[in-house]
């Protein structure tokens, strides 16, 4: 059970800097995911890790060693891909048997290895089938596999779901997640999907142009997100820029038009004039016919059907579009083109300092 | 009058049905997305419409007319695919403007369209930008806007945002039905995404092995699924095998093959028959201690996953069978692994359906 270390990896290709000066420490048996958007720098992390790609700046230690340098077959460690090439005249078993035997394994040993990872991922009842008679789904489990039966206790998988339907997603996921843990294997996966990323991972780091942004568990990072990127990133959130124009025990914002919302400042840390910006997941507001404490009008631009729960799109009387999900089971079914009141909880905002570089920046997604 | 209207449309490939004698309208002005898994036939149904593909046998309509003898260009049925392809070495002003200058308008006309339909797409200060230089995002408008600007009155979209990232997605998918909404298009989405097809769609059809399983509106398709795959490709349900064994009013009564009893919603199937009943692991609840005496089991928490907005919960139930329930983020917090828990079944969101001929696993299947 390996544990790794980056240390201050920078990698440039001409003038991109694709990394920059990356910190990281993985744990041992840890399920770790790099989650950011496309061209954030997360395949180049692992491909340096892997030893596919040198580092400009920066090592690499596998257990404690510098790694930097040694090719990537001298690393031992296991790489799943999207699409995994599997041999197309060989069947499931012989395709799963492949390392094992050509390691020239104790038979008996590497065929019992390959029965119990062919069984983890469903599919003994195939080993005699060819790649062409599965789907793509069993396809990729059998990548997964060989690399599994390699012996291998490092597993890099970069993006091992994006080429499969989003339904067949949810199920495999769960399944590696499983796999990796009975195994005991260290795992670092690579993806865009914050969900995805979310239901697998020990710590997720998040990543943008090239850095790392924050480095957390699911849980923290969707609660407590503690930059506006990770907020609106992981999960959804709406904003609302304002200023405080009080503190204390009755801390207010004043958005735009004079409109004010009650927040929470428990360290003090906002002064009266700083500027600053309300997070809000869709599922923190709530809806009143009525006005309430601490709410603001708006007007229904949109209604959404979203299975057990209902989504509003709402713009409020500040110009700020907020989205509002209530539970089918309670919906009061409000109609496009009314007028609601909607209902802010002070300690279900989060609040950050107004960014320099203003709002759009730091939440664009591309 | 019908935008779009289908006849017995069947392709074949050899042996295999792509599509297999498929009868569709699609109103004027409607958002139709077309869900199904890999291999349904969705794409091969939209390159029929589109004139891109030629059907084995069959008419497709277009405003009343049949459009069979039509080249794809003369069908006013702009048609984008996963892959956007754009002119790499063209930016994205002549990206936009080579259909009405292939079509040979006035360059006032084209200028006009070509502005219109980049300010639209919020590209028309990138006019200047090749491909390579735009974002996925960016490049996934690029070609919108081309398809557009040939004078098109229905939009095909083919997994439209696929190619996207997964966060870039969720607000992509509203943009683009709020275009749609604006031109007045009459739009038909393939998706293989149930989320992605549930929050912008007028309709859904499902589709499977080449034919249509269900046609309705999302509430509709997630509320009162017509079979079990719908069920569970739809959200996700529980399954139950057992007979159906009375009916009384609202409620039916089920047992399965362990003699435990269950009562579910309504159903016009006889008492006797074989059944499964399926609840959307959604609406099954979770709760500490008992809660009354019908459809409440006991079992311990196996696994508690974390996804944001829900959390999804595996449950192994004393009496032997898993089940899976997803719970909003608050009411999650009061539960971990190794608790003893009751799950609870609402009898009217405990839907009945007729035994699948070929089994209820073969039946699920999402490949």
């Amino acid at each position: 059970m390996p544990a790794i270390e980056l240390n201050g990896i920078t990698k440039r290709f001409g003038k991109v800097t694709a990394a920059e000066d990356v910190n990281l420490k993985i744990e041992s048996g840890e399920y770790l995911t790099i989650l950011g958007p496309s061209g954030c720098g997360k395949t180049t992390l692992v491909k340096i890790l892997a030893g596919i790609w040198a580092p400009t700046e920066g090592d690499v230690f596998i257990d404690g060693k510098k790694v930097t340098g040694i090719p990537t077959f001298e690393r031992d460690l296991g790489y799943i891909f999207q699409n995994m090439a599997i041999f197309p005249h060989m069947t499931v078993w012989q395709n799963a048997n492949y390392g094992p035997k050509v390691k020239d394994w104790d038979k008996k040993k590497g065929e019992q290895l390959t029965t119990e990872t062919l069984k983890l991922v469903h599919l003994m009842e195939r080993k005699d089938f060819l790649p062409h008679e599965l789907s793509g789904g069993e396809k990729q489990k059998v990548g997964i596999a060989r690399a599994l039966c390699s012996g291998s206790k490092l597993l890099i998988l970069d993006e091992p779901l994006s080429a499969l339907d989003a339904r067949v997603r949810l199920d495999l996921r769960y399944e590696i997640k499983r796999l990796v843990k009975r195994r005991g294997l260290t795992a670092i996966h690579v993806t865009h999907d914050q969900e995805e990323a979310m239901s697998i991972s020990d710590r997720i780091v998040l990543m943008r142009a090239g850095r790392i942004v924050e480095i957390n568990t699911p849980e923290n990072l969707y609660n407590h997100p503690q930059h506006l990127f990770t907020a609106n990133f992981i999960g959804e959130a709406s904003f609302i820029e304002g200023g405080i124009i009080k503190n204390g025990e009755d801390c207010t914002l004043e958005a735009r038009h004079k409109h004010h919302i009650k927040i929470r400042n428990p360290d003090g840390c906002f002064d009266v004039g700083d500027g600053v910006v309300i997070a809000v997941r869709p599922e923190n507001l709530y809806l009143s016919k009525d006005k309430k404490e601490n709410s603001l009008e708006g007007r229904i631009e949109d209604k959404i059907f979203m299975g057990s729960f209902i989504r509003y799109r709402i713009m409020l009387s500040t110009d700020d579009l907020v989205l509002v999900e209530i539970p089918e089971a309670i919906d009061k079914s409000f109609n496009t083109g009314e007028t609601v009141n909607v209902i802010f909880k002070p300690e279900k905002l989060l609040v950050y300092p107004l960014p320099r570089e203003g709002l759009r920046e730091v939440l664009s997604l591309e | 009058m019908p935008e779009i209207r289908i006849e017995k449309l069947r392709k074949t490939f050899g042996d295999l049905v792509a599509v297999d004698n498929l009868d569709l309208e699609v109103q004027d002005g409607e958002y139709l997305t077309i869900l199904g898994p890999t291999g349904a036939g969705k794409t091969t149904l939209l390159r029929l419409i589109s004139g891109l593909t030629k059907q084995t046998s069959g008419c497709v309509y277009i405003d009343g007319k049949c459009v069979d003898k039509l080249p794809p260009e003369e069908r006013r049925a702009a048609f984008l695919s996963q892959t956007y392809s754009l002119f790499p070495h063209m930016d994205v002003w002549e990206n936009t403007t080579f259909g009405p200058i292939a079509r040979g308008w006035e360059s006032e006309r084209v200028s006009i369209i070509g502005r219109e339909m980049l300010e639209m797409v919020h590209l028309y200060e990138r006019r200047d930008a090749l491909p390579h230089e735009l974002s996925g995002g960016m490049m996934q408008r690029n070609a919108l806007a081309r398809a557009l600007s040939a004078d098109a009155k229905i939009l095909l979209l083919d997994e439209p945002l696929r190619a996207l990232d997964a966060r870039l997605r969720l607000d992509l998918r509203y943009e683009l039905l709020k275009l749609a909404r604006d031109m007045k298009m009459t739009t038909i989405h393939v998706t293989h995404d149930q989320e992605e097809a549930l929050t912008i769609s007028d309709r859904i059809i499902v589709l499977r092995k080449g034919k249509i399983i269900q046609s309705g509106t999302p509430k509709e398709i997630f509320n009162e699924p017509a079979r079990p795959f719908v069920h569970h490709f739809v959200g996700e349900a529980n399954f139950i095998r057992g007979a159906l064994v009375s009916k009384e009013g609202e409620r039916s009564k089920i047992s399965d093959k362990a003699g435990r009893n269950f009562i579910a919603s309504n159903t016009p199937l006889e008492a006797g028959m074989n059944v499964v009943a399926g609840i959307k692991t959604e609406f099954t609840l979770m709760t500490k201690g008992k809660r009354g005496e019908v459809n409440s089991f006991n079992g311990i928490i196996e696994r508690k996953l974390f996804l944001g907005r829900f959390t999804d919960f595996e449950v192994v139930l004393s009496e032997g069978g898993i089940v899976h329930a997803r719970l909003p983020g608050a009411v999650a917090d009061k539960f971990k692994e190794g608790d003893n828990v009751f799950i609870h079944y609402a009898p009217e969101r405990l839907l009945i359906f007729p035994e699948p001929e070929e089994g209820l696993k073969k039946e699920l299947e999402m490949e």
